[in-house]
């Protein structure tokens, strides 16, 4: 389709869609000179808002390379850092503006910027956004821990109650500061970047980063720079939308700025005027649908879905992205290939230990292993899509919540199971529809584009009436006369499923198809001068991750016996996706112990050893973890596997501490958080006393150690290191050399 | 008959035309050179050639037919195959999984070809039968240029283009190459079309021999006749008029 076509094709379906939901929705406010003046001077501050927190937003990814998905937990740290020390210690309010604006938000840029970001920057796509999201994470993490959540946190408009009265309008001193900030931001960016040598040297930065190194620009001051300020944006948009939102809490904060995604696309990530533009459009729109809609339940939700509605329209807009040739970035391995024996045994030894374990477990325990399953039914979905075809898509839950409908739905037709099995095949069909951004859409992009489909099933799809607009109750299965009622009994039902999928999906990895999605990762340009449709690809992959993920979903029901659209928030999503990350988006082995990591988090936060600290763990334990994600971009498993080849002895000291401490934990009803740090501890000494002996037998055995040259990691690749740069490696490569110690240099 | 039909394309990015006003035609059976200084506009052509760059103006025929608005795939289909100069290989895969995803792709289109026969028989033709079960990314550039060419061939092409096939060879693999093709073309009756620095290579393999610079077509002849023009005299040996 040629570009005009299309872009008249979706203008038409746009156009038809507001009218469509403006006819029945239109409040019958008359359109008079004041009700369109109230528009236009509401969208004012909240442009303003947008636009202050876009600019960081593509200030940081112009200069960088870096989508800060964390910008708007940023700003959510510094308005309640802002609240702690206006507030809570009572410190004058210009005093705490100073601080958080001009000290805090631009020593976290630094230190982000210094420690983590600069690693991200030569990191893959997937990495860096996955990376971005774990830093998102980790800072709800850390304020909900500092800040409980029951708790309010009041933050008091700037420039008191009063405001202007303008024809009729009133607008708060606290809205005219805020447009007045957005143009004072607006005015200065463009002084800086174009009247200061710095703001030369970050253009040059832009057009070409190896150029301007050649001419001695250090990009490396750049980069901390463009942090210092995107984060000084974020604080300041933070700070400014906080006393707007009556209870201001982690999670809204964090989230309000994914509304500004769009005002960056408009602005084609680069372009600041656009983007203030694109800004404007958002605060019109929103503030239009509130003031002359009267959006009945269906549509009740649909204001807080517009700015993902309007990204979603942008990113369609854009120009189509043509095939990349020549690849830039260094594609990854990021699957390991089982062999078909291997990954049978693997399944029967799941399943076998589940028929084990599963009689033993009490009630509580039961539930908890089934949850951590079905949640890794979900991700084996984002196996083929992450890790064969290397397609960035965020939004599992958006899959599964089809899945627990369609199996709620069919469930009075016909039996359970055939019913989860319906559930698949219409996810599957849900899937293909996903996948059509796909096919415009490449890499962040394409990313975006996920993470708005996800706020839009969630926040405006699964709320329909006819989806889960009511509490929908379901009833486990029978198979064949055999009971699924008692947890036991799901639990094992749940494990088998696992088996199934993740045996189907090795299957289809070694067959024609897998090697044709893979072969499509690695160069799209080369797949389809051979004769390969990208289209049908695309499709035929996330129709085989909608089956999975949907058949999760419906287990998810089925565990819950009840679906809704609480069980598919966005942002859990997103935490499913960084523990799948942590140990490998590649593998069918990942999700399983992605799903009882999750499991396991929950279990310590809510009844194991609640309260303080716990609270935070479940975002912030991912959230971490994704960030040491950084040095290991495929994943923990392959390094673990990698680790255990050369230390046999120390990986099963390790993982036998691991399993002794949890299991004296439970076994003696400790106190959780006794039996957990117990846990922890023992792997502490045996991790010590594992590398002490495999140092010995190293040492005796003075041969080398051989990698996979496959298993590429992105920073010696430059100098010709394909191994990850580990310490391992490391300590391998000195003894070749015979130099002395490399490791040190490393650090 | 005339297989490949270039009329009148212009490629500009910008207000760069990296493409102005090329036509060609190349008939069946033949090895066609194309020659020209870097950015003159070679790899541009071949772009428009598979599809995956639009020209801004002109017309692109395959045997006949129109393919101006055709995908990549589509031309692929009706017979088209190249290598890149950049290469574009799959890296995580093997070299033999890189041949079977080629032949894989064309049961689509041919029936009764059986991709393990395909695989193993380039393989042995193309002497990459050491390396198959190696991955890719870990190969010399020069092999990964040889897999780009067996990958290239077991889609089962009628024409196929080769963008600088013989960068990074040894002498002893170009001169394999180089009758190889010649036997690709007279006993398969595949037609040719290859872009070329290594003037005795091109000079010396080809039947007819197209010049570009600065994006036109200066020159167009047999290789001798291409050789004593004055045109490709001054941009390949410096001579002003
Ligand atoms: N995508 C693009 N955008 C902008 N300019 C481009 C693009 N692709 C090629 N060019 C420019 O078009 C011109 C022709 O490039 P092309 O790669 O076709 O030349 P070439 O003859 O293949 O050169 P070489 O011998 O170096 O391979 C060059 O000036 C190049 O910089
Ligand atoms: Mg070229």
């Amino acid at each position: 389709m040629s570009q005009r076509v299309r872009r008249t094709v979706v203008a038409f379906i746009c156009v038809g869609a507001v009218v469509g939901v403006l006819a029945p929705a239109w409040a019958g406010t008359p359109i008079t000179t004041e009700n369109v003046l109230r528009v236009v001077l509401f969208a004012l501050p909240i442009a303003g808002i947008y636009a202050i927190s876009a600019t960081g937003l593509v200030v940081i990814h112009s200069t960088t390379g870096i989508f800060n998905l964390a910008q708007g937990a940023i700003g959510m740290m510094c308005a309640f850092l802002f609240w702690e020390l206006s507030v809570n210690q009572e410190m004058p309010r210009s005093l705490a503006l100073i601080l958080v604006l001009f000290v805090i938000a631009p020593a976290m840029g630094l230190i982000l910027d210094r420690f983590l970001m600069r690693r991200l920057a030569r990191a893959p796509l997937a990495t860096q956004l996955i990376g971005t999201v774990g830093l998102m994470a980790a800072l709800l993490g850390i304020a909900t821990w500092i800040w409980d959540p029951n708790r309010s946190y009041p933050i008091a408009p700037f420039g008191g109650d009063g405001g202007v009265r303008i024809a009729g309008v009133l607008l708060t001193w606290h809205r005219i500061i805020t447009i007045g900030v957005a143009i004072v931001v607006a005015i200065a960016l463009r002084h800086l970047m174009l009247h200061t040598r710095l703001g030369v040297t970050m253009r040059a930065v832009v057009d070409d980063p190896d150029l301007a190194a050649m001419h001695g620009v250090k990009p490396g001051r750049v980069s901390s720079i463009s942090w210092i300020i995107g984060c000084m944006c974020a604080a300041l948009a933070g700070i400014l939308i906080a006393p707007e939102i009556g209870n201001m809490s982690a999670e809204t904060l964090s989230l309000l700025i994914i509304d500004s995604f769009a005002a960056a696309v408009i602005g084609r990530l680069r372009n600041l005027p656009m983007t203030y533009v694109g800004a404007l459009m958002v605060g019109l729109v929103v503030t239009f649908s509130t003031t002359f809609l009267d959006l009945g339940q269906r549509w009740s939700k649909l204001p807080t879905v517009l700015p993902a509605l309007l990204l979603f329209v942008a990113l369609l807009l854009l120009p189509q992205q043509k095939i990349n040739l020549g690849r830039v970035v260094r594609t990854f391995k990021m699957e390991n290939q089982p062999s078909w024996r291997s990954a049978l045994v693997a399944a029967f030894v799941l399943v076998g230990a589940a028929a084990v374990a599963a009689p033993l477990l009490s009630d509580v325990n039961a539930s908890r292993l089934t949850s951590g399953i079905v949640v890794g039914v979900i991700l084996l979905g984002l196996v083929p899509l992450l890790g064969w075809a290397g397609i960035p898509f965020f939004a599992p839950y958006a899959l599964a919540g089809v899945g627990a409908w369609a199996t709620w739905r069919f469930q009075e037709y016909m039996p359970g199971v055939l019913a989860l099995v319906v559930a698949g095949a219409i996810t599957g069909i849900v899937g293909i529809i996903a996948s059509l951004p796909a096919l415009r859409l490449r890499g962040l992009y394409m990313a975006l584009s996920s993470i708005a489909f996800a706020l839009v099933m969630t926040n405006l799809v699964f709320l329909q009436p006819e989806i889960f607009g009511q509490y929908r109750q379901l009833d486990r299965p029978s198979i064949v006369g055999l009971e699924l009622d008692s947890p036991q009994a799901f639990a094992l039902f749940t494990t088998v499923i696992y088996a199934v999928i993740a045996l189907a999906l090795t299957w289809l990895r070694t067959s024609r198809f897998g090697r044709q999605v893979v072969a499509m990762r690695d160069s799209e340009a080369a797949a389809s001068c051979l004769g390969i449709s990208l289209l049908e690809t695309k499709a035929a992959v996330f129709a085989v991750a909608g089956i999975a993920s949907g058949i999760g979903g419906g287990l998810l029901a089925l565990s819950q016996r009840f679906a809704s659209q609480e069980q598919f928030p966005m942002v859990a999503g997103l935490a499913l996706i960084l523990t799948l990350a942590i140990w490998g988006v590649g593998m069918t082995s990942a999700p399983i112990i992605a799903g009882l990591t999750m499991a396991a988090l929950v279990i310590i936060t809510h009844d194991w050893a609640e309260g303080g600290w716990t609270n935070a763990l479940e975002l912030a334990g991912p959230g971490l973890a994704a960030l040491a994600l950084v040095s290991a971009p495929r994943g923990q498993i392959v390094q673990i596997v990698e680790h255990a080849k050369y230390h046999p002895l120390a990986t099963v000291l390790r993982v036998g501490a691991l399993f002794a401490g949890g299991f004296i934990g439970v076994r003696f009803n400790l106190p959780g958080a006794v039996g957990f740090l117990l846990a922890i501890l023992l792997y502490l000494v045996a991790d010590v006393l594992g590398s002490l002996i495999s140092e010995r037998r190293r040492r005796a055995t003075a041969g080398g150690v051989h990698g996979d040259p496959a298993a590429s990691g992105a920073d010696g690749a430059a100098v010709g290191i394909t191994d990850p740069l580990t310490k391992i490696t490391a300590r391998a490569l000195d003894r070749r050399l015979g130099v002395s110690n490399l490791e040190k240099v490393l650090r | 008959m005339t297989l490949l039909d270039v009329d009148n394309v212009t490629v500009r990015f910008g207000g760069l035309a990296a493409v102005s006003e090329v036509s060609l035609s190349v008939p069946e059976g033949i090895i066609m050179g194309i020659i020209g200084p870097n950015g003159a506009g070679k790899t541009t052509l071949f772009n428009v050639i598979a599809g995956i760059q639009a020209p801004t103006i002109g017309r692109i025929a395959l045997a006949g037919r129109d393919v101006t608005s055709m995908p990549p795939h589509h031309r692929a289909r009706r017979g088209l195959a190249r290598t890149f100069q950049r290469l574009e290989v799959f890296g995580t895969l093997t070299v033999r999984e890189n041949i079977l995803v080629a032949a894989d792709a064309r049961r689509r289109w041919e029936r009764g070809v059986s991709p393990r026969v395909v695989a193993d028989e380039l393989l042995e033709r193309i002497r990459l039968t050491d390396v198959a079960a190696s991955t890719v990314d870990a190969l010399p550039t020069g092999t990964q240029r040889l897999v780009e060419l067996a990958r290239a061939l077991a889609a089962g092409p009628k024409l196929l283009l080769l963008d600088e096939a013989s960068s990074g060879l040894s002498n002893f693999d170009t001169d394999r190459i180089s009758s190889l093709l010649r036997e690709l073309v007279e006993a398969d009756g595949l037609t040719i079309v290859l872009v070329e620095h290594d003037m005795p290579f091109v000079m010396g393999l080809s039947d007819r021999v197209a010049m570009l610079d600065h994006g036109r077509l200066v020159a167009q002849g047999t290789p001798t006749e291409i050789q004593e023009m004055p045109a490709v005299q001054e941009a390949y040996l410096g001579v002003r008029r």
